[in-house]
C-alpha cells in the first residue's frame, strides 16, 4: 500500500508528463518555426557574450517575448502565490533542476527538460503554498479560499474560484470561460479519487498546472 | 614551576567562561553558562522565565560542567536528573581536568549515564524531534589513522557482546568529529526509515582545533535536518551559521519509533569503548563547556533570531476574483514584471498605484510607476543582481556566483549612488551580520575566499535588506594581517574582478574586460592598426612566423591600445586566493609574497622578455591612453583632459568620465529589462537615455526606470 508521500510523488509524475506535453504543444503552436522570426538583433551595438549569438529580428513597436530563467523562475513562482520564501525541500528541488532552466530567458530556449523542471518546481512551490494555506482561515488565504482541506471533495465552484485567483495572481489577467472549463476537466481524474487527501491533491494539481503553464512562465 | 604552570592554567581556564559570556551575541540556543537569549532578552539560567522558555523549547538534559568533583550534574530541571559518571580506565591516570564551567578530556575515557537515558529517549520518541547543542574545543583534528567518526556525544548501547552488535552500530544518535580531506563535524540520527541513521556533516575547514565553537544539530518531525556551526568574527564573537540543511534525504524521514530504549548517554567516546575492539575506540579529546539536549527541533528563527534565512510564510495578495483589469492594469503589470522579474496579481495594490500613474499618459507618470516597481526587493535580488552577474566573470552568465563585485553594484543601485564610483570608489558591499547569519570574518570569508557571499546566496537572503556599505577596500597581507588597498578603484579592485581577470596571464585581460564590461566594446572593435606601439611589451613577437607584416597588420592593432593601458594594473596580481599588491607583499614566490620584476611591479608584466628584448619594459604603473584616434575618439568620447595617468583608480576615472560609459550601462540595462540587445536603429534612444542618466547624477535605478518605459521596451 502506498504511503501518502508515494501517492503525491506518483501524482506529480503524472502531472509532470501531462504538463510537459501541454507546454511543448503550446510552444510549438505559438512559436514553432517562427521562433527565430520574433526578434532579431544585429550585433553592432550588441553586448559581447554568447547571448549575442542569438539573433532576433526586432519588430519596431513590438515587445520581445521572454521567459523566466535561472533563479528568477523560483522567485516568480513564490511571488505570484504570495509565499515569502521556499521550504528547504523546494530549495533542494530548485538546486537539482536549475541546470535545466533557461539561462537567458529567450523564448526560443524553452526545452522539454526546462518544461519538466518548471512543473517539478511548481509542484514543490504549490506544496509549500498548500501546507501554509491549509492551516489558515479562509479569509487569510490567497488562492484556496473556498477549499475545505478537511473534506473529501471540492465543488466545481471551489475549483473555478481557485483557478480564477491563480489566473489573476500568476497570469496577471482573468481566465476565460474556456480556460476555466479546461482546468475543471483536467482535474476530473484527481477529483474522482476519494480519501482525506483528495482535496489536497486537487489543489496541488490545479496550482502546479497553472503555475508551470506558458502564461505564467512568460515574462 | 609545575605548580606555577598549573596555577596559570587553572586561572586561564577559569577566565574563559568569563570571557565567553561577553562573546555571546545571543545567536545561539544557550551560551556556555546556560543563559538563553530570546527576542533580545537575556534569560538567566535557572530563573523562572528561563525555566518556562526551556520547557517550551523541549529541554530534557543540560550539562554545564560547573562541578569539579563527583558526577557531572544534569541541571535542566526537567524530570529526574540524568547525571553522568566519569570512567577512569587507568586508575593511575586522571583522564579529565575539571574546572568550574568546563571539563577537559585529556585521555580516552567515557562520561556516561548510569543506565538508559530514559527521559531523553521517551520524550524524543514522543515528539520525533531532536536538538543537540554542544559548546566545545577540539584538542586535535580527527585525522587518520583514527577510526572515525569519533564520538563527542552519543546515545547508544551494545545490543550484545557479539562484535557486530557493539554500541557503535546501535546508536539512536551521535554527534562527533570526522575526517575526509579535512576535519568536520558529523551527526547521525536513527529514524524508522534508516536503522543506521541519516547523516549530516559540514564542509571541511569549518571545524576548529583548540578554539571555542558551538555546534547545533536539529531534526524536525518533517524529516528536515540542520547543522549549525559557529565561527569567530573579527570582534571575537562566536556566531552560529547554518552550514547544512537536508530536506529530501529520506534517511532522515520517519519517526524515532525504532530507538533503543536501553541506550546510554555518553560523552567523549563510544559506550562500548572498553571492549578492546578497535571499532569501538572512538575517543574524543578536548574540552566541553555545555551540552544541551532538547526533544523539539528548534527552528532557524529560534536559533538565529532576526538573522535567520527567510522562512516560508504567506503574504496577503488581496485577490478579488470579480476584478476586471483595465488596459492600464495590464500595462502596469507588464512594467512591474519586466523591472522586478516576478509577477504579482493584477489586483495587487501596487499594480493599482502603477495603473493610476500610467493613466495620465505622461512620461512622468510612467516613470513614477516604474519607481514603484524599483522599490521592490525583487528588483535588486533579481534584475540588478543578474545585470551585475553578467559583468562579473569571463563567462558573462547570470549563473555567476554572488560575490563582492555583484553585491557592490546592487548596493550602489539601492543607495542611489553615482555609478561612476563603481570604477573609482574606495568601498564595497557586504552583509550586515546582525541581519544575515553568514560567515563574516574579513580575512577568511571575504578577502581570501567567497564564503561570505556564497552563504548569502545559498540561504537566499534579501540582498536589498542585508547589504551594507563598507570602507575601505582592504587587501590581505598573507601573514594574518589586513592592509588598506593603496589603489582602490571600485569594482576594478574587488576580489571577484581580480579573481576573474588577474589570475596568471599578463594583466592584459584586466584591460580587455574593463572595456568589454564598462564600455561595451570588444577588443576587435577598438583595435587600432596605426596606433603607436612604443608601449607594446617584450613578450609580443614583432616577427611572428618571420613576417613583420603579420605584426604590423594584426598584432599591433590590439596591443598598441591595450598594452599602453596595461601598466595601470602593474602593481596587482591574484594568487593563493587573494589579491596581491607590490606595495604590500614582498618579492618572492611564497604564499605571502608576490613575484616582482622589477621591484614594485608584478613579474608577470615583464615576462617572456626574450621574445623581443627591444619592447617596452614596465617599471611603474604609469599608463597612456592610445585609443584616441579616428573612430575610437568618436566612440569613446573621452572627456578627461589627461589621457595618461597612474594606477587603477585613474584608469577607472578615464573610463567613468567617457561618453561610452553611460551609454554602455544604458545598453546593459536595456538587455536586462527588455530581454534583447539594442537594435542599430534604436541607437538614438540609447544616446538620449544615456544623456539623461548623466544629467541625473549617474543614478542607475533611474536608468532602469527610464529604459523600462521606452516604447522600444514596452512596445506600442
Amino acid at each position: 500500500m502506498k504511503t501518502e508521500k508515494q501517492k503525491i510523488r506518483s501524482l506529480r509524475k503524472n502531472l509532470s508528463l501531462i504538463a510537459t506535453l501541454g507546454i511543448i504543444g503550446a510552444m510549438s503552436a505559438v512559436f514553432g518555426h517562427g521562433c527565430g522570426e520574433i526578434g532579431k538583433v544585429v550585433p553592432s551595438m550588441g553586448l559581447f557574450s554568447s547571448e549575442a549569438e542569438e539573433e532576433f529580428e526586432v519588430i519596431p513597436g513590438a515587445r520581445t517575448a521572454g521567459t523566466l530563467y535561472a533563479k528568477q523562475a523560483l522567485d516568480a513562482m513564490l511571488a505570484c502565490t504570495g509565499l515569502t520564501a521556499e521550504s528547504a525541500l523546494t530549495r533542494e528541488e530548485y538546486q537539482n533542476r536549475r541546470g535545466s532552466l533557461s539561462e537567458f530567458g529567450y523564448a526560443t530556449h524553452v526545452t522539454p527538460p526546462m518544461a519538466m523542471a518548471l512543473i517539478a518546481l511548481a509542484g514543490e512551490v504549490c506544496n509549500d503554498l498548500i501546507q501554509i494555506e491549509s492551516s489558515l482561515e479562509w479569509n487569510q488565504r490567497n488562492i484556496f479560499t473556498s477549499f475545505n482541506f478537511s473534506a473529501n471533495s471540492v465543488t466545481d465552484e471551489d475549483v473555478r474560484d481557485a483557478s480564477a485567483r491563480m489566473a489573476l495572481a500568476c497570469w496577471q489577467r482573468s481566465q476565460t470561460p474556456e480556460e476555466a472549463q479546461i482546468v475543471l476537466e483536467s482535474l476530473s481524474t484527481v477529483r474522482a479519487s476519494s480519501g482525506a487527501e483528495a482535496v489536497r491533491k486537487t489543489a496541488l494539481s490545479l496550482c502546479a498546472g497553472m503555475l508551470a503553464s506558458l502564461e505564467a512562465v512568460e515574462i | 614551576m609545575k605548580s606555577l604552570t598549573r596555577l596559570c592554567r587553572k586561572y586561564q581556564l577559569a577566565l574563559i567562561p568569563f570571557l565567553m559570556v561577553f562573546s555571546f551575541d545571543g545567536r545561539s540556543v544557550i551560551d556556555v553558562d546556560g543563559h538563553r537569549m530570546v527576542d533580545g532578552n537575556l534569560l538567566t539560567f535557572g530563573s523562572d522565565v528561563w525555566r518556562q522558555q526551556m520547557e517550551a523549547d523541549g529541554l530534557v538534559a543540560l550539562y554545564l560542567f560547573n562541578e569539579t568533583t563527583g558526577p557531572v550534574r544534569d541541571v535542566s530541571g526537567f524530570g529526574d536528573p540524568l547525571d553522568l559518571v566519569i570512567d577512569r580506565p587507568d586508575p593511575a591516570v586522571q583522564p579529565v581536568n575539571r574546572n568550574p564551567g568546563s571539563l577537559e578530556i585529556r585521555f580516552p575515557t567515557l562520561i556516561h549515564s548510569n543506565g538508559p537515558a530514559t527521559k531523553i529517549i521517551d520524550h524524543c520518541k514522543a515528539n520525533n524531534e531532536l536538538t543537540l547543542q554542544v559548546w566545545l574545543s577540539n584538542a586535535a583534528s580527527a585525522e587518520l589513522p583514527r577510526i572515525t567518526p569519533i564520538r563527542i556525544v552519543t546515545l547508544s548501547n551494545p545490543l550484545s557482546t557479539n562484535q557486530n552488535q557493539q554500541s557503535s552500530a546501535n546508536r539512536n544518535f551521535f554527534f562527533g568529529q570526522d575526517y575526509d580531506a579535512g576535519t568536520m563535524y558529523r551527526g547521525v540520527i536513527r529514524t524508522s526509515r534508516s536503522q543506521s541513521g541519516g547523516e549530516i556533516a559540514n564542509d571541511i575547514n569549518i571545524t576548529k582545533v583548540r578554539e571555542l565553537q558551538s555546534v547545533v544539530m536539529t531534526r524536525d518531525a518533517q524529516g528536515i535536518s540542520r547543522l549549525y556551526v559557529s565561527y569567530r568574527d573579527d570582534n571575537g564573537r562566536d556566531r552560529l551559521v547554518l552550514r547544512r540543511e537536508l530536506a529530501s534525504d529520506t534517511d532522515f524521514h520517519g519517526s524515532f519509533s525504532n530507538w533503543d530504549d536501553a541506550a546510554i548517554l555518553g560523552l567523549g567516546n563510544e559506550i562500548s569503548y572498553n571492549t578492546g575492539l578497535q571499532s569501538e575506540d572512538r575517543a574524543w579529546l578536548g574540552t566541553l563547556y555545555a551540552v544541551a539536549i532538547f526533544c523539539k527541533a528548534l527552528s532557524p528563527v529560534q536559533i538565529l533570531g532576526g538573522a535567520a534565512p527567510p522562512q516560508p510564510a504567506l503574504r496577503p495578495l488581496n485577490i478579488d476574483p470579480s476584478f476586471v483589469p483595465t488596459e492600464n492594469h495590464r500595462r502596469a503589470a507588464f512594467l512591474f514584471r519586466r523591472l522586478t522579474g516576478v509577477t504579482v496579481p493584477v489586483t495587487h495594490p501596487l499594480i493599482a498605484q502603477m495603473a493610476t500613474e500610467i493613466a495620465g499618459g505622461t512620461r512622468i507618470g510612467w516613470l513614477r510607476a516604474a519607481q514603484i516597481a524599483t522599490s521592490q526587493p525583487e528588483f535588486y535580488n533579481i534584475t540588478v543582481r543578474d545585470f551585475a552577474a553578467r559583468m562579473a566573470t569571463r563567462e558573462e552568465t547570470v549563473n555567476a556566483p554572488l560575490n563582492d563585485f555583484v553585491a557592490t553594484i546592487i548596493g550602489v543601485v539601492r543607495d542611489n549612488e553615482n555609478a561612476r564610483s563603481l570604477l573609482t570608489g574606495n568601498f564595497y558591499y557586504a552583509a550586515d551580520p546582525d541581519k544575515a547569519a553568514v560567515v563574516d570574518h574579513l580575512v577568511d570569508d571575504i578577502l581570501t575566499s567567497n564564503n561570505h557571499y556564497q552563504d548569502l546566496e545559498r540561504n537566499r537572503f534579501n540582498l536589498a535588506e542585508v547589504l551594507v556599505r563598507r570602507t575601505p577596500q582592504s587587501i590581505y597581507d598573507g601573514q594574518g594581517g589586513v592592509v588598506a588597498n593603496p589603489d582602490p578603484a571600485g569594482l576594478l579592485t574587488t576580489r571577484g574582478w581580480m579573481e576573474a581577470h588577474a589570475v596568471a596571464g599578463t594583466n592584459r585581460r584586466l584591460v580587455e574586460y574593463a572595456f568589454r564590461q564598462f564600455m561595451c566594446v570588444g577588443m576587435e572593435h577598438w583595435a587600432d592598426a596605426y596606433g603607436p606601439d612604443n608601449m607594446v611589451g617584450r613578450d609580443i613577437d614583432r616577427f611572428p612566423g618571420n613576417e613583420h607584416d603579420t605584426y604590423t597588420t594584426s598584432c599591433r592593432s590590439c596591443h598598441s591600445v591595450m598594452d599602453s593601458k596595461r601598466p595601470a594594473f602593474a602593481r596587482f596580481d591574484f594568487s593563493h586566493g587573494f589579491i596581491k599588491n607590490a606595495f604590500i607583499h614582498p618579492p618572492g614566490d611564497a604564499p605571502h609574497q608576490m613575484p616582482q620584476n622589477p621591484a614594485g611591479v608584478a613579474e608577470k608584466m615583464n615576462r617572456n622578455d626574450d621574445v623581443f628584448p627591444g619592447g617596452y619594459v614596465i617599471s611603474n604603473d604609469e599608463w597612456v591612453n592610445h585609443a584616441v584616434r579616428g573612430a575610437n575618439e568618436a566612440f569613446f568620447g573621452w572627456r578627461s583632459e589627461r589621457q595618461r595617468g597612474y594606477g587603477v583608480r585613474e584608469f577607472g576615472q578615464l573610463l567613468a568620465g567617457s561618453e561610452a560609459f553611460p551609454r554602455c550601462l544604458a545598453q546593459r540595462a536595456f538587455r536586462s529589462v527588455c530581454k534583447r540587445d539594442v537594435a542599430p536603429f534604436e541607437r538614438g534612444m540609447i544616446n538620449q537615455v544615456a544623456r539623461e542618466f548623466e544629467e541625473n547624477g549617474y543614478n542607475l535605478r533611474l536608468l532602469f526606470e527610464m529604459i523600462a518605459v521606452t516604447e522600444e521596451c514596452m512596445g506600442q
